[in-house]
């Protein structure tokens, strides 16, 4: 009995020697990089195959890659990089998502990397809002816009114009109504969604500078969010529903069915990203296929009397951010600097439909959608972000949550905006101004 | 050692084992969760601050809180009256009404419950759809308007109960016919020849030689309602306005997308405090009663 039990306690130590010393053999050959993205599809298969060209060129390196839902990758992301368990990359929305990590000292500072050698030229649109004080902290691979698609057939059979203007929104909206379409359609139930258009009316109605000191609470507290042009903001998303832009129960959709609601001709407007092309039309696309050739985008409608630049668009780019912990911060520049190489930015353009985020990476044979929105971006005399992401999240919550309760009538856009004004200066007195 | 003192110390020693993880996956997350209630910090955040009490006084002037709590009460008493009076009421009619096909009557409303929550809160999210919706189109033979029933304030936090509800009732069911199955035939033989109707039978007879297997379907189900969260988030994640809102769903709300985990912590203090109290009401009424 003792024999056989020493006998096996010597192969247990035996085996744990062996493996313990395997472990460390493959450790000193083989880099491991750890990267966690969003679980989009087009875009896993995408990035799969990035990885394996990547590791054929690196056989010394492995890229992991660890995909979840939004919503799941957010509270993984937060838990992993507090307790210390970091991915070496890792997806990252610009403004303050990034910034909350930037000044907890998480990230790794990217400028020397980029400014000395970095194989491709980024558009300033989409490294600036990665560029937070003097210093790059993640490097952008597509960009993220906001257009006005509207349904050609529609238009074209009442003789309508994509409307220029706020005002001449209600008059295509009334010619729309009467011949039994809903104008415009959003996924109402959902605070993002109409985060969306108060992101651009707001900036629309009091220009970039002011809304970014506030959203930044660069104010003395009783002057924080105080302008009545947000309040103004609401009412305005609030009327297209009484006024009859939206249909009657907008406030209780959800995105996807808004969604539907355009691409199978209920309704003749939509505020769609640039990623709903790739939900649309791409590989397991949602459209029916003759929808492709009926529709066409615009900007959001101009507000003529507002103090803001009405040229600009919604939008921001989407990157990927190396942690400040990781052990294998060199081997992680590197398959940055392979993930946005010119050949996988062009795979950016035609595997996912997506805005590239360097120069020159849109091919001739784009989609028309894409050159359409790198058009009109180009034509664009700015760019605004997200307010979900630009907001300190706990302002931005009560915010969102706010727009919804003002859309289905159970507040008003002065309570909605009370609300935001005392999380603000809550926010402010635990953190201070935020600044880089 | 003697052996009056080992002879104590024997029964611990078996105990030792689960006391151990008794300590490690309960006590101990329950006091650290109560420790983190008292500071302010970020899940990425290296520090902390000591805030004392100021999480919990916090929530007792946070509006959501409050009805974060109303509807956790709401989902504890809908679910009681529906899930364990209804599961009652169909145990017996079971038990001494329906005599063919006993086994796929129970069969049918039991199987709700093998299901994932997820996917009946998929499934239910999908019935209430305001355009495509199964509950609309029924509602619109009899000239009920359509409406989006987890989009209306009023209306998604009882939406998300009456899920819950349809899941669970067969459950209770199962538990409470299980009691009826082990009543005595004679008491209502006895009760026929004395002239009792089958609903003096279930009132006299039935509901009293079970009350201890209700009530420990009360137990379960007002506990399980306090730490909902899997419907609330699949269906509304607490919306609109967090007029759907649960104490775990502001739980973490409040921790992970707000990232406030001290406010978080002191949310699951509070759910903690409340089945606490609730258990230790009635775990001895329940001995009594046996």
């Amino acid at each position: 009995m003792r024999k056989t039990v020493l006998a096996l306690l010597v192969m247990l130590i035996g085996s744990l020697v062996v493996f313990a010393s395997g472990q460390q053999e493959a450790s000193s050959e083989q880099k491991v990089v750890e990267l966690h993205m969003l679980a989009e599809q087009d875009v896993i298969a995408m990035v799969e195959g990035v990885i394996e060209r990547f590791e054929a060129d690196n056989p010394d390196i492995t890229v992991e890659l660890v995909t979840r839902e939004v919503e799941a990758y957010k509270t993984a992301i937060q838990v992993a990089v507090g307790s210390g368990d970091a991915p070496d990359i890792f997806f990252v929305w610009s403004g303050e998502y990034t910034g909350k990590f930037v000044r907890e000292g998480r990230l790794l500072d990217l400028t020397d990397y980029v400014r000395q050698g970095w194989p491709s030229e980024f558009f300033s649109a989409t490294l600036d809002p990665f560029t937070l004080g003097e210093s790059v902290w993640a490097i952008p691979y597509s960009l993220e816009s906001k257009f006005l698609y509207y349904n050609t057939a529609h238009f074209d059979e009442l003789g309508l114009d994509p409307p220029e203007t706020w005002d001449e929104l209600y008059t295509v909206a009334r010619e729309l109504n009467d011949a039994g379409y809903i104008p415009l359609t959003a996924g109402g139930s959902l605070g993002w969604q109409l985060a969306h258009y108060i992101s651009l009316l707001n900036q629309k109605l009091l220009g970039t500078e002011h809304i970014l000191r506030d959203y930044n609470l660069d104010r003395d507290p009783d002057e924080l969010f105080a302008a009545p042009e947000y309040v103004e903001a609401i009412r305005m998303l609030v009327d297209l529903k009484e006024g009859g832009v939206f249909g009657p129960n907008v406030h209780a959709l959800p995105y996807e069915a808004a969604q539907a609601q355009f691409y199978t001709g209920q309704a003749s407007m939509f505020y769609g990203g640039t990623w709903t092309l790739a939900i649309w039309n791409g590989s397991n696309g949602l459209a029916p296929p003759e929808f492709r050739d009926q529709y066409a985008l615009t900007s959001l409608p101009a507000v003529p009397d507002g103090a803001g630049d009405q040229g600009v668009v919604l939008g921001a780019p989407i990157g990927l951010a190396v942690s400040a912990d990781s052990d294998v911060k060199e081997e992680a520049i590197a398959f940055l600097k392979y993930f946005t190489s010119q050949p996988n930015q062009r795979r950016v353009v035609t595997e996912l439909n997506r805005l590239p985020a360097t120069e020159g990476a849109v091919p001739d044979d784009a989609p028309s959608e894409l050159k359409q929105i790198s058009d009109t971006l180009a034509e664009a005399t700015g760019m605004v972000g997200w307010l979900d992401t630009v907001v300190e999240i706990s302002i931005s919550n009560v915010y969102l949550n706010g727009l919804v309760a003002a859309l289905n009538g159970s507040m008003t856009p002065e309570e909605v905006m009370e609300g935001v004004r005392e999380q603000a200066v809550a926010v402010q007195e635990e953190i201070g101004r935020i600044s880089y | 050692m003697s052996s009056r003192q080992s002879h104590t110390a024997f029964p611990y020693l078996f105990l030792a084992p689960s006391l151990l993880l008794f300590a490690l996956f309960i006590a101990y997350p329950i006091a650290q969760n109560i420790i983190n209630s008292l500071f302010r910090f970020s899940a990425i955040s290296a520090s902390r601050d000591y805030v004392g009490l100021d999480n919990f006084l916090r929530l007792l002037g946070d509006d959501v809180f409050w009805t974060s709590l109303l509807n956790t009460l709401r989902f504890a008493g809908a679910s009681v009256v529906v899930q364990v009076g209804l599961g009652t009421v169909l145990a017996a009619f079971l038990h001494r009404g329906v005599t063919r096909l006993k086994n796929t009557y129970r069969f049918a409303i039991f199987v709700p419950m093998v299901m994932s929550v997820v996917a009946v809160g998929l499934l239910w999210t999908l019935i209430y759809d305001p355009i495509m919706g199964l509950f609309n189109q029924l509602l619109s033979f009899i000239g009920i308007e359509a409406r989006g029933w987890l989009a209306d304030p009023d209306t998604a936090i009882w939406a998300i109960i009456a899920a819950a509800c349809w899941q669970y009732t067969g459950f209770t069911m199962v538990i409470v016919l299980a009691g009826m199955e082990s009543i005595s035939s004679q008491l209502y033989e006895a009760a026929l020849i004395d002239g009792a109707g089958e609903v003096k039978s279930f009132f006299w007879i039935t509901v009293p030689m079970v009350r201890h297997v209700i009530a420990v379907a009360v137990l379960i189900t007002v506990i399980g309602s306090f730490k909902v969260f899997d419907y609330v988030w699949v269906m509304t994640r607490g919306g609109p306005a967090h007029a759907s809102e649960v104490m775990t769903t502001y739980m973490y709300l409040l921790a992970f997308t707000t990232d406030r985990m001290g406010l978080g912590s002191a949310v699951a203090s509070y759910i903690f405090g409340i089945t606490l109290t609730i258990t230790a009401f009635r775990i001895p009424s329940l001995r009594i009663s046996r």
